[in-house]
């Protein structure tokens, strides 16, 4: 009787537990694209102007899903360096694709914290003149590069931020490396969408900041806005 | 969750500001630079060449002039060296040198690669001479110790005579 009695409130206590939710596939649903984030990179438009040197665009559209990002740039650039005895000119464009983690996906205003990891890649001509005097006379010097190409890696960090309905805002710093580029007699000054071309320190941090509009590939339910 | 909002919109214009700032403020490029035209040879001779005491020493030569072709300048003129410095040709990839000396007439070709670099706008450009080789010469035979142009570098070419 001890033994009915033990088994019975072993089966009362198993049905008083909650039921189980039924499982949802909750990673696929971190992947799924929910809107495009089309950028202009302000900083460099400000650059642009401030120095006389440099002309310079980048645009960025990102592809956004609840907690990752995928992100596509892509840029112009021409750097005069004009001295009293030499002249370096660098002309190209660059790209560069960053996949990045979202860590304020349930802030519920759709603003951004993220962390990410990038590729970047340019392609450019350049041309550097000079004169030289030693004993074999006063000589100018043309040296360039055609197609050349340069490559790196990046780690992102950065936000934006809702300001107005789907305008935002927001920086994204970069830390670029493993940089490496084929070009010939000519070692370029410059790399698009890199920086400048030192010899001495091999990574360097960049900074972009971006005003975006937002086009969600759907109205946000009450709910989906909450979460 | 207002003051939420504003606080990450003050957030962001902070660093805004600070690039905005250090995207003026790059590192000053250092302008020293250890690379150099200047080829540094020696002359040896071997003595008791093909026998069991053979022996290589450093040996002077006199010279009347060293010249080069594609100017008109005397590098050395009426001296009595066995090691010495010489420019090499900074808008051309090849450098014919000529050597009169009590030997006679001899001649000696180099050629190299030219790098050549803006270190910054403020320290002008800079020209690196590297994997020298040698070409047709005179001489018994030309031996390239180190094949690039370097302030640090005591002895790029053994000529042997």
């Amino acid at each position: 009787m001890a033994w009915v009695s033990v088994t019975f409130g072993q089966t009362d206590s198993s049905d008083l537990r909650p039921p189980k939710p039924p499982k949802v596939k909750k990673q696929a649903k971190e992947f799924i694209p929910t809107g495009v984030m089309v950028g202009v990179d302000l900083f460099v438009i400000g650059r642009s102007i401030w120095e006389e040197e440099l002309s310079q665009q980048e645009y960025q559209v990102e592809v956004d899903s609840r907690q990752y990002h995928l992100t596509i740039g892509y840029g112009i650039q021409d750097i005069t360096r004009l001295t009293e005895t030499t002249l370096y000119t660098n002309e190209g464009s660059y790209w560069r694709v960053n996949a990045e983690v979202n860590f304020l996906y349930n802030s519920g205003n759709r603003s951004k914290l993220f962390f990410g990891v990038g590729y970047g890649r340019a392609t450019f001509d350049d041309i550097f003149v000079y004169e030289t005097q030693d004993a074999f006379g006063n000589t100018q010097i043309i040296d360039q590069n055609r197609d050349a190409n340069a490559s790196w890696m990046e780690l992102t960090a950065g936000t934006k931020v809702r300001v107005w309905k789907e305008l935002y805002m927001g920086y994204t710093i970069r830390y670029k490396f493993l940089k490496d580029y084929q070009a010939g007699s000519l070692i370029p000054h410059d790399l698009p969408g890199y920086g400048p071309n030192r010899e001495d320190d091999k990574d360097i941090f960049g900074f972009n900041y971006y005003l975006y509009w937002r086009f969600p590939f759907r109205k946000p339910t009450r709910l989906s806005a909450i979460n | 969750m207002k003051v939420y909002l504003r606080n990450w919109q003050r957030g962001s214009i902070v660093p805004f500001l600070l690039g905005v700032v250090l995207g003026s403020c790059a590192p000053d490029e250092i302008c020293f630079s250890d690379n150099t035209s200047l080829v540094q040879l020696e002359f040896l001779t071997i003595l008791y060449e093909g026998t069991d005491s053979a022996e290589v020493v450093n040996d002077t030569l006199i010279f009347n002039s060293i010249t080069a072709q594609a100017t008109d300048s005397v590098f050395v003129e009426g001296d009595t060296l066995a090691k010495l410095a010489l420019p090499v040709n900074t808008a051309d990839t090849v450098t014919w040198f000529l050597f009169d000396s009590d030997r006679g007439m001899d001649s000696l070709q180099l050629s190299y690669r030219v790098f050549r670099r803006l270190i910054s706008e403020e320290c002008g450009p800079e020209q690196i001479f590297d994997e020298l080789n040698p070409g047709s010469t005179s001489f018994d035979s030309v031996v390239i110790i180190a094949p690039l142009l370097n302030q640090q570098i005591v002895k790029n070419v053994e000529v042997y005579y």
